[in-house]
């Protein structure tokens, strides 16, 4: 692959978890190791794996907030060392601003990038009217459910037009329909405004349905332990995709990987 | 509304409670020496010439100049200083040695040293009114800053905020509802240090008032003063939770209240 249709490179990603015993003394947990894979250019990747695998800390990697201790992430061949403009990241804890409404809030990276007001305001009323809020786009954060909170999370990541979207299990919280109706919106999304996307989640049916490939994290410390090239024809909100058998195939292949030990919780797989 | 309705209403409960109170005061106090608690009825007529000398008028509005000014002054200076002592641990560390050491000093000890600095006049007064108010606005600011989550600092930052931007669009509101309670105990704190310094160092004022009158035994004066400096520190209490309620109109309600 060619520098050219690399969106990103994590190259040999490795990180490094204080962690206090039961003793009470400090003790280093390799929580990474390894992690290496590119994303192509508009390409949709989930990276799934069990709870406390390391996939938000890979995320965090990606998105600038936090140094790998090994290897790196590199966008257009040159190693990032923090944010930029060319990534937003959907939080799994959402971090809205208590004291801004849902328009400000949606504006925030505009903002920061120095918009001026009539641009904020326009992106700012398109992406609140994606996500389906615009009756609530002068409410306050603790007036919305939590699946409007991260819809609104998701609009701000939207609206700085980023060229890459982290999503940190973004529908985490959201009822079945919405969640499905937000599936395609954002493939639609994706699709027309071409965006690259780096998607956590620990939803199998969700990877399969929006994923190009989907990596796999497993064992202490979490490494790849399998990418699945998820080759359905696109555009797929177009036909039902979970009526393919080979969706049961994928769906069948992950559930052995994630349940392998019996649990879906990393955490006990050293036991 | 029944009769027990009626009864339990909050205001018909405190409007009977000040009754009853007054009716014992009235007729225990014109039955003992005046000086000890005088009347609710000698206090109206005392009310009523001090208003009509023009002398109550002028003594307030000498204690709200200097209450407003030494207010205004710690809150221009104790929110920065809060501000970046919060934010910033190098500015903590230079400055929290004179700040916890200030703190505990009761700020009546330096009078003296405020006299030999600032005079006997307005000046040393507001400087008084300033060392008390300063430090409850300061701390809470301080700890304003220190409660902002982290969590939207780094949202911020994955949108490439600067330093100056975390500033003013994380740390500053964040800590609003913080600076809005230190202006509350502020305000409480100013109208004591602006009675004790027009006690000591005052001529005029509602303190140099109080003095005054309790050295002449005039007890129902000195209640009219009591009096109006409990309605100016409701007064001004109510202007800055009205202030606080603006800034703070995207919380919650406080339903929870019984
Ligand atoms: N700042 C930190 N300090 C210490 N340990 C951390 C820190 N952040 C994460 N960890 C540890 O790293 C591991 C991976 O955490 P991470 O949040 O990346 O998991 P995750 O895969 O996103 O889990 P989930 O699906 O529950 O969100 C966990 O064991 C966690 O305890
Ligand atoms: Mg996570």
């Amino acid at each position: 692959m060619t520098t050219q249709d690399s969106a990103l490179r994590i190259a040999g990603l490795g990180k490094r978890f204080p962690v206090r015993t039961a003793a009470g003394t400090m003790e280093t947990v390799d929580v990474l190791k390894g992690v290496d894979f590119d994303v192509r250019r508009n390409e949709f990747i989930s990276i799934i794996g069990a709870s406390g695998s390391g996939k938000t800390t890979l995320l965090r990697i990606v998105a600038g907030l936090t140094q790998a201790d090994e290897g790196g992430i590199e966008i257009a061949g040159k190693r990032i060392t923090g944010p930029g403009r060319e990534r937003s990241l959907v939080f799994q804890s959402i971090n809205l601003f208590p004291w801004r409404n849902v328009m400000k809030n949606v504006e925030l990276g505009l903002e920061i990038g120095g918009e001026p007001e009539p641009v904020r305001r326009a992106a700012a009323e398109k992406f609140v009217k994606l996500v389906g809020l615009e009756k609530y786009a002068h409410a306050f954060p603790h007036e919305l459910s939590g699946g409007m909170q991260q819809r609104v999370g998701i609009a701000r990541a939207l609206a700085t037009d980023p060229d890459i979207l982290l999503m940190d299990e973004p529908f985490g919280s959201l009822d079945a329909q919405t969640a499905e109706f937000l599936w395609d919106e954002l493939l639609k999304i994706v699709e027309q405004t071409r965006k690259t996307v780096l998607f956590v989640t620990h939803h199998i049916d969700e990877a399969i349905y929006l994923s190009d490939r989907i990596v796999v994290l497993g064992g202490k410390p979490a490494t790849i332990i399998d990418v699945i090239d998820v080759d359905f024809p696109k555009p797929r909100y177009s036909y039902d995709v979970r009526a393919e058998p080979r969706f049961a195939e994928f769906r069948a292949r992950l559930r052995r990987e994630l349940f392998r030990g019996g649990t879906p919780m990393a955490a006990e797989e050293e036991a | 509304m029944t009769l027990r309705e009626f009864a339990l209403n909050k205001w018909v409960l405190r409007a009977t409670s000040i009754l009853v109170v007054l009716a014992a005061w009235q007729f225990v106090g014109s039955r003992i020496n005046p000086i000890f608690l005088s009347t609710p009825t000698a206090i109206a007529i005392a009310f009523g010439k001090t208003i009509a000398s023009g002398e109550l008028v002028s003594a307030v509005a000498a204690s709200l100049g200097v209450t407003a000014a030494g207010f205004l002054l710690a809150l221009v200076i104790g929110v920065p200083i809060g501000l970046l002592m919060g934010r910033f641990r190098v500015i903590e560390y230079v400055l929290d040695p004179y700040v916890s050491a200030l703190y505990v000093v009761p700020r009546i000890a330096l009078i003296p040293l405020i006299i030999i600095w600032a005079g006997l006049g307005i000046k040393a007064q507001i400087v008084v009114v300033f060392g008390t108010t300063v430090f409850p606005i300061l701390l809470s600011t301080f700890a304003g800053v220190r409660h902002v989550d982290a969590r939207l600092i780094e949202t911020a930052y994955s949108f490439g905020a600067s330093e100056k931007q975390l500033f003013f669009k994380v740390i500053i509101p964040g800590a609003v509802p913080f600076i809005m309670s230190g202006l509350r105990l502020g305000i409480g704190q100013a109208i004591i240090g602006m009675i004790v310094a027009q006690m000591f160092l005052g001529i005029a004022g509602m303190g140099f008032m109080l003095t005054n009158y309790g050295n002449q035994f005039a007890t129902d004066y000195v209640f009219v003063v009591v009096l109006a400096l409990a309605a100016l520190g409701i007064l001004l209490t109510e202007m800055v939770k009205f202030v606080e309620r603006r800034f703070n109109h995207w919380k919650p309600d406080e339903r929870t209240r019984g």
